[in-house]
């Protein structure tokens, strides 16, 4: 095992890889940019290297900084998390060069995954199926509106170095596609420095099926089941659980067979997710590979009682695979809810500010990975991400009593958050009955809106409003008339945050 | 002392009092007596009738928050009942509540649109959003021009409401 490691990230992934790193006797490397000096993941690292100023350019995204900070530290290896530099090949690349371990897949098998076009390739290569598409990057516009009439409408634009829902776009005619394929290129250009596009057939009412795979270097690989993540807004991960509601033992195995397949054809090492997309019929198509750990990796780990940042850190120092297919065998339920700094009133607009009061929540089979504490402030330069929390349960309903139950004693003031938006969805009745696919929020999005406030809310506001703000308590007589005690001095003790 | 406090869109006038060690809260008129009052750090719990409410909050010169089992409202402070009624007749114009950039004007002042229509797009946090239309009107003018940064509070569209 090595005995440190440098994360070269920020926020919750951060936080939960440096704890990986530290369970396992490895010390922990953070980096962080100006903004991030009392980050929570350079607070709970051994050490910590500034990389630079907010721009995450001059900071998270800067080979040479990152690297410098491995050697002033003697780390032996550099653990990506996901975001940033994660998909980075060339980055995989320069660190595996500059003579460290790379806690990812070969540089070479990142690149022709990363190239989602190639991508497709590749599993059509290994006899996965693949959706119908047309991906000559180089087209004019009359030749996508060709190809997507041919393939009938509607049509998704998609990025080809993409991930995360940028530069991804559904369109219903050809009147939209030249305008939807403008804008994906200039998101795309943006977030991925590679403007390319192509187009997909829409699969309607889909679900989002993903398979988690782990191979060591001599390619021994091993699945851990399917993870769903239908709830998505604007092409993001809302909700993400195990097992899926619609798969089960058999299409888990064939499924799970299809990743590996398209995993061995590219060569691949350590942890990845083969991304599925599954029509109504329960058909299926190879949508793209992550190659690298993903955000709702915890569900996993719940059901299958399998750490996939020890099994990376493993892998990446040289072990052997330990994980055996026939023991990967799914016990109970996990679900997990993305918490992010955005209004849901707002169309989700991201959020800043400080975090003024903060209550986490705990009992047996809750986790919530999250970098916050009271007092941090939250900027415009960086995801809203504030962190997941996740639920396990014996049953789905038992993940999802437990999940709301934590949802309810969650609570972060001082920065907008999701939350209780993240409540109502795990509480709908449709939910419940697992009937999920890729447009519930939108189709079910009158039935998730915040309730009007009711009378102990209102007096509660008045309660909290009427606290004197920066003065002694003592010292406010506001609120009595003459002649009668003060209230505050009945109200006991203030606290001034 | 009388508090203002936009919630949800509404203005409420509030008002905590005190007779005789009885806590009175007044909502929009209707007088509340509430019972076992306690704060501790960001607490506050109190009983109305039978029930027994346990509430986080926190207060500052601008809002109010508060938080009862996962349900959050942020309360925006209001200075008086006339005020808030003038905020709420300079109606729809669109301000940034994000610092974020202005990447496209999609349309030319001027225009009469329907509610929802996007009108431009913004860019924070590395995404891309669209500022639509709050309501049936008329589209004014954009105090910014392309590539400009915009700051939480700043105007991005003078918008018209349709009477």
């Amino acid at each position: 095992m090595f005995k440190r490691v440098l994360v070269a990230n920020r926020g919750e992934i951060a936080v939960r890889v440096i704890r990986g790193c530290q369970e396992l006797g490895c010390e922990a490397v953070a980096v962080y940019s100006e903004p991030d000096a009392e980050a929570l993941h350079v607070r709970q690292a051994d050490m910590a290297v500034l990389l630079g100023p907010a721009a995450p350019a001059e900071s998270y995204l800067n080979f040479e900084r990152i690297l410098d900070a491995a050697r002033l530290q003697g780390c032996e290896a550099v653990h990506p998390g996901y975001g940033f530099l994660a998909e980075n090949a060339e980055f995989a690349q320069a660190v595996e060069d500059a003579g460290f371990a790379w806690i990812g897949p070969p540089p070479e098998a990142m690149r022709r995954m990363g190239l989602k076009v190639e991508a497709r390739e590749l599993a059509r290569k290994s006899g996965a199926p693949v959706i119908p598409g047309f991906d000559n990057t180089d087209a004019s516009d009359a030749e996508f509106i060709a190809a997507a009439e041919e393939m009938g409408w509607p049509a998704m634009v998609k990025a080809s170095a993409g991930g995360g829902g940028k530069g991804m776009r559904v369109v219903h005619d050809a009147d939209r596609l030249v305008a939807a394929l403008e804008a994906a290129r200039r998101e795309a250009g943006k977030a991925f420095g590679n403007p390319a596009v192509y187009i997909e057939k829409f699969i309607e009412r889909p679900r989002h099926i993903e398979i988690q795979v782990l191979f060591d270097r001599d390619g021994r690989g091993v699945h851990l089941g399917e993870r769903e993540c239908s709830i998505q807004r604007r092409h993001q991960k809302v909700v993400e659980e195990t097992p899926s509601p619609g798969v089960d033992e058999k299409l888990r195995a064939k499924m799970g067979e299809a990743a590996l397949g398209i995993a061995a054809e590219v060569g691949y090492v350590n942890a990845g997710t083969v991304e599925f997309i599954m029509a109504p019929d329960k058909s299926y198509y190879f949508l793209e590979m992550n190659t690298r750990l993903q955000v709702e990796h915890p569900v996993t780990e719940f059901v299958y009682g399998v750490d996939l940042v020890h099994e990376q850190l493993r892998i990446a120092s040289g072990e052997g695979m330990t994980l055996k297919q026939e023991e990967l065998v799914p016990r109970g339920h996990s679900i997990e809810v993305r918490v992010c700094a955005e209004d849901p009133r707002a169309d989700f607009l991201p959020q800043i500010g400080t975090v003024e009061v903060l209550r986490t929540p705990s009992g047996p089979g809750v986790r919530f990975d999250m970098s916050l504490y009271e007092g941090w402030e939250i900027g415009p330069d960086y995801d809203p991400l504030l962190g997941k929390l996740i639920a396990y349960g014996p049953s789905r309903p038992a993940a999802i009593a437990r999940l709301d139950a934590a949802l309810r004693n969650t609570a972060v003031l001082g920065v907008t958050t999701n939350l209780s938006f993240l409540r109502r969805v795990i509480r709908h009745p449709a939910f419940a009955e697992g009937e999920l696919h890729t447009g519930f929020i939108e189709e079910n999005g009158d039935g998730l809106v915040t309730p009007l406030p009711e009378l102990p809310e209102l007096i509660a506001a008045a309660l909290a409003a009427s606290k004197p703000c920066g003065a002694p308590a003592t010292a406010v007589t506001g609120g009595g008339e003459a002649g009668i005690a003060s209230p505050w001095e009945y109200l006991g003790e203030w606290s001034n945050t | 002392m009388k508090e203002h406090l936009r919630v949800s869109g509404e203005l409420h006038e509030l008002e905590v009092s005190e007779r005789g060690g009885v806590v009175t809260v007044t909502v929009d008129g209707e007088c509340h007596e509430i019972a076992d009052l306690k704060r501790e750090g960001a607490e506050i719990m109190f009983r109305l009738g039978d029930r027994i409410y346990r509430f986080l909050a926190h207060a500052d010169r601008k809002r109010v928050i508060i938080w009862r089992q996962g349900q959050v409202r942020s309360c925006e402070r209001v200075e008086s009942a006339d005020e808030g009624e003038a905020e709420e007749a300079k109606g729809a114009s669109l301000t940034s509540q994000m610092p974020g950039m202005v990447l496209k004007l999609l349309l030319e002042p001027g225009t009469e649109v329907k509610a929802g229509t996007p009108l431009m797009i913004l860019e924070a946090m590395k995404m891309e959003h669209e500022v639509c239309a709050p309501g049936d009107g008329k589209l004014v003018s954009y105090p910014h021009k392309e590539g400009d940064r915009v700051m939480p509070g700043d105007l991005l569209v003078e918008f018209e409401a349709a009477t």
